[in-house]
């Protein structure tokens, strides 16, 4: 099944940047130009693989001005679910992969007086392309990048050649962190902040600028984490009559789709809100794993969102 | 009708103490005071705060001694709200991130004090709008761009250019006013019956 708006492309290269991460280059089949983007844009990669498809977001890293081509950067997880290994090893030059739409829920302040990006890892990917938007701009900018060790440094010594003390560079293997109670306790009004990183990192950020007392308006944060595993459980779809099983290592989302089902989403990670459905029954817990949803939805037990979040159950009947 | 359901028209609440700022700025004229005078209980004596006032309103009600009676340890008076206003500019260039305006008084004052803080893209989640005292409208003459607001009337002269304006319902965010447009462009000197509206 493919869905409307899917763009079908070819990798045209592949390049190994870090130890643990590879750089792809796609262009669409079709011809001509790509959509346009801005930065912090990321795009859903369907990847399918043998018996299971899988349908990551990713960042795009190349220029907005380039639509000849997107790049993607995979960070390849040897524990995780599938899709970086597949992309790592089962996609050569000459693969076609299909992608949606890009998508933009990390998008940059247009009104901001100053921006400080934060990167940690792969984090650095969709910063690439704001950092591109922002150097064609009026707006003063910084960023704070953090790595493990030199043989990772490949996007921090570019950004390093590009854009000189505007880029502080932190190596991690080397004792460095970002001091961010520092950071963040004498910008200027109208300053935003943009992290993209690792839970901790993030959550380190956020702490720090909150207990400097930056409102959330200022606050920008992209996360792609995998959705968590659990037990398998039944859904039944009371307004189509479908039953369908959720495996352990499945996410509600990516059953209804095996299934045929072309349920709604957009960040695939729990944070847009966009593919919320409604409980209509249940035998068991919802496992809230979203960043949407409020304390009185949880409370409620009346929504979920399919992404990410699962259920201890052994039926869960939806309103769908 | 003139004056019911605004919909461009903002809406204000009452000031609050905002625990999750850092420190506090509250600006207000005129009737604005009371505002300062039923908030200041609430606030903790360990938050750093500083207060702007101005006694200058339409209305003649100058609060200056009660809002001074409060005991604030950072108060300015200033006589006019031009001042007010220029001083906001400069305290908000040099301030940081995590700051918490509060703004009091009437609308005018509110849509100028507004502007200022957008120039430091301040959002709605740092700042407070509180209306209070008068509720004249600042009117923008969309012939001449000339802006006054002492606005109580249906129709009021423009102090630019002369002309009849009728004062609309439609506020604009960006110029801080309602829009007056020429009453009597169809048939010079027919002029709708002139009444006090909004006061
Ligand atoms: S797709 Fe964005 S919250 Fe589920």
């Amino acid at each position: 099944m493919k869905t409307v708006d899917s763009i079908e492309v070819v990798v045209t290269a592949i390049e190994e940047v870090t130890p643990l991460i590879k750089r792809f280059t796609l262009r669409q089949i079709a011809g001509g130009g790509l959509p346009p983007f801005s930065g912090g844009c990321h795009v859903t990669v369907v990847m399918r693989g043998g018996e299971r498809t899988f349908r990551n977001p990713y960042s795009l890293l190349s220029s907005p001005r380039n639509l000849d081509s997107y790049e993607i950067a995979v960070r390849r997880d040897d524990q995780g679910r599938g899709g970086s290994l597949f992309m790592h090893e089962s996609v050569t030059v000459g693969t076609r992969l299909e992608i949606s739409h890009p998508i933009n829920l990390f998008p940059l302040s247009k009104l901001a007086r100053k921006q400080i990006l934060i990167a940690g890892g792969v984090g650095i990917t969709p910063i690439l392309a704001m950092i591109d938007d922002l150097s064609a701009g009026p707006i003063s900018w910084e960023l704070h990048y953090s790595m493990r060790g030199h043989e990772h440094a490949f996007f921090g010594n570019w950004l390093t050649g590009q854009h000189g003390d505007r880029v502080r560079l932190y190596d991690t293997s080397a004792g460095q962190r970002i001091d961010f109670a520092t950071l963040v306790a004498r910008q200027p009004l109208g300053t935003h902040l943009y992290v993209c990183g690792p839970g901790p990192m993030i959550a380190d950020a956020l702490a720090s600028a909150r207990a400097a007392g930056w409102p959330e308006s200022h606050l920008h944060v992209e996360q792609f984490a995998p959705p968590p595993a659990g037990e398998a459980f039944e859904v039944h779809l009371a307004t189509s009559g479908k039953t369908v099983q959720v495996s352990a290592e499945q996410s509600l989302l990516e059953a209804l789709e095996a299934a045929g089902i072309e349920a709604p989403y957009l960040c695939r990670s729990g944070a847009c809100g966009r593919c919320e459905l409604n409980v209509v029954e249940l035998d068991g817990e919802l496992l809230h794993n979203d960043h949407w949803l409020t304390a009185e939805d949880r409370l409620s037990g009346t929504k979920i969102m399919p992404c990410v979040s699962r259920s201890k159950c052994r039926r869960l009947v939806l309103d769908w | 009708m003139l004056v019911t359901n605004v919909k461009s028209r903002p809406q204000y609440q009452q000031l609050r103490f905002d625990a999750s700022g850092r420190f506090h700025l509250f600006i207000g004229q005129g009737e604005g005071g009371l505002a300062f005078q039923r908030v200041r209980p609430e606030l903790p004596d360990s938050a750093e705060i500083s207060v702007i006032y101005t006694g200058e309103s339409l209305t003649g009600c100058d609060l200056s001694e009660e809002v001074s009676g409060c005991g604030w340890r950072q108060l300015t008076l200033l006589p006019t709200q031009v001042d007010a206003l220029q001083l906001l500019d400069e305290v908000l260039a040099k301030s940081v991130m995590g700051i918490r305006l509060y703004v009091a008084g009437s609308e005018g004052f509110i849509g100028v004090a507004e502007q200022v803080a957008a120039r430091y893209n301040l959002q709605s989640d740092e700042l407070q709008r509180e209306h209070q005292g008068s509720s004249a409208r600042r009117v923008y003459c969309v012939h001449c761009q000339t802006s006054r607001d002492d606005v109580t009337t249906n129709i009021v002269v423009c102090r630019g250019c002369g002309r009849h304006l009728l004062v609309r319902d439609h506020y604009s965010r960006r110029l801080a006013a309602f829009m007056g447009v020429m009453a009597d462009a169809e048939a010079p000197g027919c002029l709708p019956e002139l009444c006090e509206v909004y006061e």
